[in-house]
């Protein structure tokens, strides 16, 4: 008796952490099932500030605001060719999209609709009998669950796949799913599919802050269901705009500051109407247009009522050299239309 | 039932405890290193990779020039480092220590083996946890994509395979190990310093085990570039003259130059900055080059120009 | 023979169940744990906190409820209530908060920080990037213990667990648990990239262990100090410009101390060796102060030391037990329970029941009272006192006026003199402003100790760069 347990003891010992190896063996048969699914697409791109990379160490800061360059990842929506991607993976002057299908053909494609509420859009390839995922049921999901992102790219040949939670099931008005995948620019327009390989939804919502390097942990999925909604407006390639936004000066705001009144400026961004204003970040807006503001919604009010070409004048306060003291500039802004 | 209590204490609580145990296992293997370089004082990681003190960093925590090297190892303990010698092409340092006590070497894994899916750890000198704390940084993930990285971007200078992993590698994880769910070293981080990176990269270690042989110099070594290499440099291509310019007339497959994307066809215009006059000329400034060695080639195609940064190999590989 | 054979093929039938069913074991497993840790998560200005009391004692970071007495706040799901803000330590960024008519409210109990290792599965709830505000739905992430006991500046994080889970500005004062669902870090600290604020793998949590050595004083109320080698000047073992002082990683040693500080009192001389305090391993300069911060101020702590002994030429290794604070910052201190004042401090170095008198402050209530040097107040308003943290705790409930019985024993007297409580006449416990130092003896020689930061700044300005995140 007790040397059969002895053995099995030691057969036991042998599988030395069971959920890391079924975990992998999982991701693999993931990869590789979901993999077939899963598009490279690269995209050439007219005169586009946001892809322009130089060289050298001062341009690689430049990646960092702009978007890199290489392949993007898009999911196979239908088997005779409709694909799904992030509208911003396909924004900008579009010359060409080239799909590369996982068997690694190649194919061009036509850019449909993009629904930028979602951050999806639809591209149709000439294709028939493409492999489709199966979908998940909705709102089976729940906030714990093990999911997983399968994509493209840097090298298109290969697919990557990456593992992580649901962090919470209602982000985006309801129409995303957020998890701490890490999701970035390479795999963004990618499945977010259970461990059973189902799909959930898209990837998308790519911002420069989060998702530049290994991701910050915050990603998001547009849910299938609310994909549905649109798709036949996608069809018939109607740009569906985000909710207006307001006029843009491309400052990015924090939450004020206990002792110091106003709105501080947290990030100016590059080649924007803020940083052509002479606006810095550490700057606290103290008024809008003469009009005392104490938050960013405040601000955010105030801009709105105002139109694209129009000239703000802004009351800041900047922090002098003494580290110490803060003096009030009045500066005027010219507000442009929001890139994003 | 003895054997039936037996079970249930081996049962699953086990994915911490392997957490553990690949810490427990390397990390004191796993150095801080801080230098003094020429554009200023600079940290990283490194990771010891024999008893007698050799450990091997990355080119960009220790370049040319560095000096005061400060090692820290677990204890903590410091000792001061001296460059062995570098490999740009591999982003990489080596540098050797005296200890009055053997070290405790990494054990290199089998890159070759590593899958997609499989758990990956980092362990190494994150935002300075080892210099200041005496506290390597774990973090888990899994390898993402194993694949070619085929341009050099910013800052870095490596091309080639790389593993991809979701573990996290961040300021100061450069020269450290990339680990498999045993605690062997299967990468080496380095490259994820690069802004044009997206996810934590690492080169496979089988690539680097030939270049830690040839780095460390049976003599002790003194500080040098890049040693000599006895394999002559390997580029794949077979060149004529046609028309008063060298011509590409055939390309091996898999080749240094396949890999560029050199064709048949191609036109060789100049090599290292000096221009090319006729293919002979081309045959035997090549011969005078080592494997490992970075060709600068600017080329023509179909009427384009393009300048190409090769890494030449060895024959047969 | 045919029984063991049965046995093996149900044991190995077992075993492959076992091993099958690992992924759904660890799923099950979290949602448990989730369900049961993320009701006690709290929303609180596009920042976190957590709620560790059935009555409603809530932590969070310093730097998201610092800045106002009184807050609203709502739990995960959505109920709301209003907190105020009790007690405060803007150097360690904790800041403890008491949800007004607090019953049976959703909680996690603290655990035990110190029993963590490197390679531990942590989850961390929190509010990134405000995701949250609306449908007060938190945002839950996974990681393991990257790194512990981790020193850095400003805020002083002095014994920081360094963990790869997903946090971002809004994680901050947010629980990170164990998959037991204890609470043992408050998530506050990211180490950004490039300028950028946003998660890069790693994050630092203050313990909870630090905390609860302090919740008694937050309790108490106000603002809260660490400790510190009051007096004393240490440098690093291995420093080469010193003869006899090791090796580094041995320890810190004393390089300079005043006359009358505690650790001359203590025993201590210059040329010292510290290798333990409070019972943790001291190695270099950061743990030092790392360990000594993260004790509140006024607190005695063993110290392990030791001394060259020149004629045997080695070291000799001896014990003491320390004061971590100045006398003199801890009169004031001490005094402080919001604004309750009695004009005496007590003998730290008193053990047993009750709270023994130190310094009687000329002309203040407790002069008034009678009492003097060396009593013992075994108990006040009714109450038996185990210590003066105690005491300080019990003061803290009353108003400036009010009348408190003592009871006290002087030598073979048993006294009960009446203490009216005083006003404050100091404002170190004003909220919102940069910290103000206690008040310093006149030659205070500089100290490399993280309390000794500019004190008397005016408020912060916005945050640049590589600053801490909400």
């Amino acid at each position: 008796m007790n040397r059969a347990a002895l053995a099995l003891i030691l057969i036991l010992a042998r599988a030395q952490d069971p959920l890391a190896e079924e975990m992998a063996k999982a991701l693999r048969s993931i990869r590789d099932t979901v993999g077939k699914s899963v598009v490279a697409i690269e995209v050439v791109r007219g005169e586009d500030p946001e892809g322009d990379t130089g060289g050298g160490p001062a341009a690689a800061h430049q990646d960092y605001y702009n978007r890199p360059l290489g392949p993007v990842t898009g999911t196979i929506l239908t088997a005779d060719g409709f694909i799904l991607t992030t509208a911003f993976n396909v924004s900008g002057e579009v010359k060409r999209i080239t799909v590369t299908t996982a068997d690694g053909r190649k194919h061009e494609a036509k850019r449909l609709g993009a629904d930028r509420k979602l951050d999806v859009a639809l591209l149709k390839i000439e294709a028939k009998d493409l492999p489709v995922l199966p979908r998940a049921k909705p709102g089976e999901a729940k906030v714990g669950d093990f999911v997983c992102v399968v994509g493209r790219g840097p090298d298109i040949s290969v697919a990557t796949v990456n593992q992580g939670i649901v962090s919470a099931l209602t982000r985006r008005g309801g129409t995303a799913i957020q998890t701490d995948v890490k999701v970035n620019y390479g795999n963004v327009g990618g499945p977010l599919v259970n461990l059973a390989g189902e799909l959930i939804g898209i990837t998308a919502h790519i911002y420069p802050r989060a998702h530049w390097g290994q991701s910050s942990g915050v990603a998001f999925a547009s849910k299938n269901e609310e994909i549905d909604k649109v798709l036949e407006d996608l069809k018939k390639g109607k740009d569906i705009a985000k909710p207006v936004q307001g006029p843009w000066i491309g400052a990015l705001l924090g939450e004020p500051r206990a002792g110091v009144e106003g709105v501080p400026v947290d990030q100016i961004l590059p080649n924007s109407p803020a940083e052509e204003a002479g606006l810095d970040s550490g700057d606290v807006i103290a008024a809008v247009e003469g009009k005392t503001v104490k938050t960013i919604d405040e601000v955010k009010a105030a801009l709105a009522k105002k139109k694209i070409g129009d000239e703000v004048e802004l009351t800041i306060r900047r922090l002098k050299r003494d580290g110490k003291t803060w003096e009030e500039k009045k500066m005027k802004i010219k507000l442009a239309e929001n890139p994003n | 039932m003895n054997a039936l209590i037996a079970l249930l204490l081996l049962a699953p609580q086990a994915s911490q405890e392997n957490h553990r145990a690949v810490f427990v296992k390397a990390v004191d293997s796993v150095v801080g290193i801080r230098v003094m370089a020429t554009l200023g004082e600079r940290s990283g990681s490194g990771v010891v990779i024999s008893k007698d003190g050799y450990i091997v960093t990355s080119y960009a925590t220790v370049p040319n020039g560095a000096d005061q090297i400060r090692v820290y190892l677990h204890g903590p303990r410091l000792l001061i480092g001296k460059l062995v010698a570098t490999s740009r092409d591999h982003e990489l340092s080596l540098i050797k220590v005296e200890s009055k006590v053997d070290l405790v070497p990494i054990e290199l894994g089998d890159s070759s083996e590593v899958k997609p899916g499989d758990v990956s750890y980092t362990l190494g000198n994150a935002a300075n946890c080892i210099i200041d704390n005496d506290a390597a940084s774990l973090g888990v993930g899994i390898i993402s994509g194993a694949y070619t990285l085929r341009v050099a971007k910013a800052n870095s200078t490596y091309t080639g395979p790389v593993l991809e992993t979701t573990a996290a590698v961040n300021i100061g994880m450069e020269g450290s190990p990339l680990l498999d769910g045993k605690g062997r070293m299967v990468g080496f981080v380095t490259l994820n310093y690069s802004p044009s990176r997206f996810l934590g990269n690492a080169i496979p270690v089988n690539l680097l085990k030939p270049v830690l042989e040839r780095l460390r110099s049976p003599d002790g070594g003194t500080p040098a570039t890049l040693p000599e290499s006895q394999e002559p440099g390997y580029l794949g291509v077979t060149v004529a003259d046609k028309q008063g310019r060298v011509a590409v007339e055939a390309v091996d497959a898999g080749s240094p130059a396949a890999r560029a994307g050199i064709s048949k066809g191609t036109i060789l215009t100049s090599l290292g900055g000096a221009s090319l006059k006729n293919a002979a000329e081309f045959r035997s400034r090549l011969k005078d080059l080592k494997e490992g060695d970075l060709l600068f080639l600017k080329v023509e195609d179909e009427g384009q120009e393009a300048e190409l940064k090769i890494t030449l190999g060895k024959k047969g590989r | 023979m045919r029984k063991i054979t049965l046995v093996m093929l149900a044991l190995a039938g077992l075993a492959a169940r076992q091993e099958g069913g690992a992924i759904e074991a660890a799923q099950k497993r979290l949602r448990e744990v989730l369900a049961r840790v993320t009701p006690a998560y709290i929303f609180i200005d596009g920042g976190s906190g957590v709620c560790i009391s059935a009555d409603g004692w809530m932590v969070t970071n310093h730097h998201v409820a610092g800045g106002q007495k009184v807050w609203p706040m709502r739990f995960s799901g959505g109920k709301e209530g209003v907190a105020d803000l009790i007690g405060w330590h803007p150097l360690d960024d904790v800041a403890v908060l008491k949800i007004r008519d607090g019953k049976d409210l959703p909680f996690v109990p603290l655990g035990d920080s110190d029993a963590l290792r490197v390679g531990d599965p942590v989850i961390a709830i929190g509010n990134p990037f405000d995701l949250g505000a609306g449908n007060w739905e938190p945002t839950v992430s996974v990681g393991i213990v990257s790194a512990m006991h981790v020193y850095l500046d400003s805020p002083g994080y002095k014994d920081a667990i360094q963990t790869d889970a997903a946090v971002n500005p809004g994680n901050s004062g947010g629980p990170l648990f164990t998959m037991k669902g204890e609470v043992i870090g408050i998530n506050g600290r990211i180490n950004p990239r490039f300028m950028n604020r946003v998660n890069t793998g790693i994050g630092y949590a203050i313990p909870t262990n630090q905390i609860a050595r302090f919740l008694p004083h937050f309790k108490a109320g106000g603002r809260q100090w660490g400790g510190h080698l009051d007096g004393v000047q240490v440098g690093e073992c291995g420093d080469d410009r010193f003869e006899n002082v090791g090796e580094y990683g041995d320890g810190t040693f004393i390089h300079g101390i005043d006359e009358g500080c505690p650790a001359e009192k203590a025993g201590l001389k210059e040329g010292d060796i510290l290798y333990s305090i409070g019972g943790q391993r001291i190695t270099n300069n950061n743990r030092c102060f790392g360990v000594v911060g993260a004790w509140p101020a006024g607190s005695v702590v063993p110290v392990k030391a030791k001394r060259w002994n020149a004629a045997k030429k080695a070291f000799e290794g001896f014990e003491t037990k320390l004061l971590l604070g100045s006398v003199e910052q801890m009169k004031e201190y001490y005094a402080q329970a919001g604004n309750r004042y009695y004009g005496f401090t007590p003998d730290y170095y008193h053990e047993g029941a009750g709270f023994k008198v130190g310094e009687v402050d000329s002309g203040a209530p407790g002069a008034k009272a009678g009492l003097k040097p060396g009593d013992l107040i075994l108990e006040a308003g009714g109450k038996k006192l185990a210590n003066w943290v105690e005491f300080r705790t019990e003061m803290g409930a009353r108003k400036p006026g009010d009348v408190v019985k003592l009871k006290v024993r002087r030598g073979l007297e048993e006294l009960e003199p009446e203490l009216t409580l005083g006003e404050r006449t100091l404002s170190q416990d004003q909220i919102g402003q940069a910290d103000r130092r206690p008040p310093k003896k006149k030659d205070d020689k500089k100290k490399k100790d993280d309390d000794e930061d500019d004190d008397d700044a005016p408020p912060p300005p916005p945050p640049k760069k590589d600053e801490k995140p909400k």
